[in-house]
């Protein structure tokens, strides 16, 4: 695969390169991994609902939805090396970044570059840069993806809708109760 | 429908997942826990409130990146 690079991006790029190329290696992941990749992301969620008490879970909040929900269909393949809920705003902001380089340059770049430097600074697993890069090789698909996504949501199948119920019994006691 | 076949209905139509994720989770369904069948199908679940609460913003969004 054919990727593009800028100079700032090679060291991380460097840094990602040979540790989770490998689709077997991929393949291998195990459903206790994909687990606690989910509950991690619920965690981050989470979090960033009680942004009042932290300045830089505030400044994410910032980031559009598209792109956080974008950057976790990206990160959730990966997710198992990145554990710790201080790492996942960079990884967050690296997606987009990257993301940027497959859709149009400097955009991105503009709409965050008041994000606090501390965050910048955190360490993320290499293993996201590859499969970012990954994700975003088809970013325009991603887009349009994702506004198929909206209208599945907004008129879910009823079999889906039904699944989704037996898991959120707040909502059923809502509509049921 | 019971809790494993409403999780392997999330699982086919989850967005998260990649095609191989979701082959690879759906032949694991059978062997899962169920404390594992509800913690993952709480996660995809979420995945559909998240889009669902996000759907304005998600929507002026990528029309507009897509209209770049």
């Amino acid at each position: 695969m054919m990727v593009q690079k800028e100079e700032g991006q090679n060291e991380a790029w460097e840094a990602g390169k040979g540790t989770s190329v490998d689709p077997r290696l991929e393949a291998k992941m195990s459903v206790s991994k994909k687990l606690a990749s989910a509950a991690t992301v619920r965690e981050v969620i989470n979090s960033l609902k009680q942004t009042s008490k932290n300045p830089h879970l505030k400044k994410i909040l910032k980031l559009q939805a598209s792109n956080f929900a974008l950057s976790l269909l990206a990160g959730l393949e990966v997710l198992p090396g990145v554990t710790k809920i201080s790492t996942l705003p960079k990884v967050v902001i690296t997606a987009i970044e990257i993301a940027s380089k497959g859709g149009k340059k400097g955009y991105f770049a503009d709409l965050y570059k008041d994000v606090p430097k501390p965050l910048k600074a955190l360490p993320v697993a290499p293993e996201l840069y590859q499969s970012v890069v990954n994700q975003f090789k088809t970013y325009k698909e991603a887009l349009n993806f994702g506004k198929d996504a909206i209208n599945k949501f907004v008129h879910p199948q009823a079999n889906i809708q039904a699944a989704r119920l037996l898991f959120t019994p707040q909502r059923r006691e809502k509509i049921y109760g | 429908m019971d809790k494993y076949q409403a999780l392997i209905v999330l699982i086919k139509n989850s967005l998260l997942l990649s095609d191989k994720s979701k082959i690879n989770l759906l032949k694991k369904v059978p062997d899962l826990t169920f404390k594992e069948v509800n913690e993952l199908g709480s996660v995809l679940a979420y995945e559909y409130e998240f889009i669902e609460k996000n759907q304005k913003a998600i929507e002026k969004n990528l029309t507009q990146l897509i209209q770049r």
